[in-house]
């Protein structure tokens, strides 16, 4: 008998099609609250994606906001953080900088599938 | 008969995700750290780890990943912060005033990767949550001094997916 967990593809599972994926590169501004990105879907309803980002020095590319010590102290907004989400057409991702004296060049990577998110 | 292509689960003309990698790694976070700041003595302050292992995927990519603080009972979606409450008795001069309602983070992880590293962070702020006080005094200078507080440390199981990079 075959143990299908052993097969990488069989009918009966979902496989998280990419409908669309790609990478913009950035230059992050200092104190700045509000560069926002779209990307157009399309779809006609929102969809799953998945989103990563290099934050701090374009080194390493973290699959959601990094964390640090300052990040839930009074300095918090030191840290370049972004928020995401989807509408019917379009991701959106807006990135915020305010106060952080790291800039210079980022790149965020994203992914959007067929199927259903949110 | 046209082929309604949203129909089927599988068409070799979408790309799918390819898992690369994947495993488990488990991390130490101490737990509160005793901070002094501008006016605050042995305040408990965030705790952060960094830790790294190899990537011998070879490039950077995106990561799945969920993590656990109570030995993998329960998980926590990779984006969760995860808070726990407690009271302060606030105190001037070392009499009592008010109990304070108040939050704290207990976990919070970040997974990233680079050519060579996929790199684990977490952070917490997790302590003892009964007898915590914090004191005014006016004499010499200002300030508030905290206590009543113990450190609680936590292993964080994080369960990691790299996915391929197209």
């Amino acid at each position: 008998m075959i143990d299908l967990t052993k097969i990488s593809l069989y009918s009966d599972t979902n496989y998280m099609k990419q409908a669309f994926s790609g990478e913009a590169t950035f230059n992050l501004p200092n104190n700045n609250i509000g560069t926002v990105f779209t990307f157009n879907h399309n779809l006609g309803y929102r969809p799953a994606y998945s989103l990563s980002f290099t934050v701090n020095d374009n080194t390493v590319e973290w699959s959601g906001n990094m964390v640090e010590q300052n990040v839930m102290s009074a300095s918090d907004d030191r840290l370049p953080r972004f928020v995401s989400w989807v509408t019917n057409t379009q991701l959106v991702v807006r990135v915020s900088n305010y106060g952080n004296p790291s800039s210079g060049a980022r790149r965020l990577s994203y992914k959007i599938y067929y199927d259903y998110g949110a | 008969m046209a082929v309604d292509r949203s129909k089927i689960a599988y068409f070799s003309d979408d790309p799918i995700d390819k898992i690369v990698l994947q495993g488990q790694i488990s991390v130490s976070n101490a737990g509160s750290v005793s901070t002094n700041t501008g006016y605050d003595v042995n305040y408990p302050g965030m705790s952060g780890t960094s830790n790294s292992i190899a990537n011998p995927y070879g490039r950077s990519a995106m990561v799945r990943y969920r993590w656990s603080v109570d030995g993998g009972a329960t998980w926590s979606g990779q984006d969760s912060n995860m808070f726990y409450g407690y009271s302060v008795d606030g105190r001037v001069n070392g009499v009592h005033q008010e109990w304070a309602p108040t939050a704290s983070l207990r976990g919070m992880v970040a997974v990233g990767t680079t050519s060579s590293n996929i790199v684990f962070r977490t952070l917490s702020n997790y302590h003892t949550t009964s007898g915590i006080y914090s004191n005014l005094v006016f004499s010499p200078s200002v300030q508030v001094q905290w206590g009543g507080w113990s450190a609680i440390s936590q292993n964080f199981i994080i369960q990691y997916w790299v996915y391929e990079r197209v």
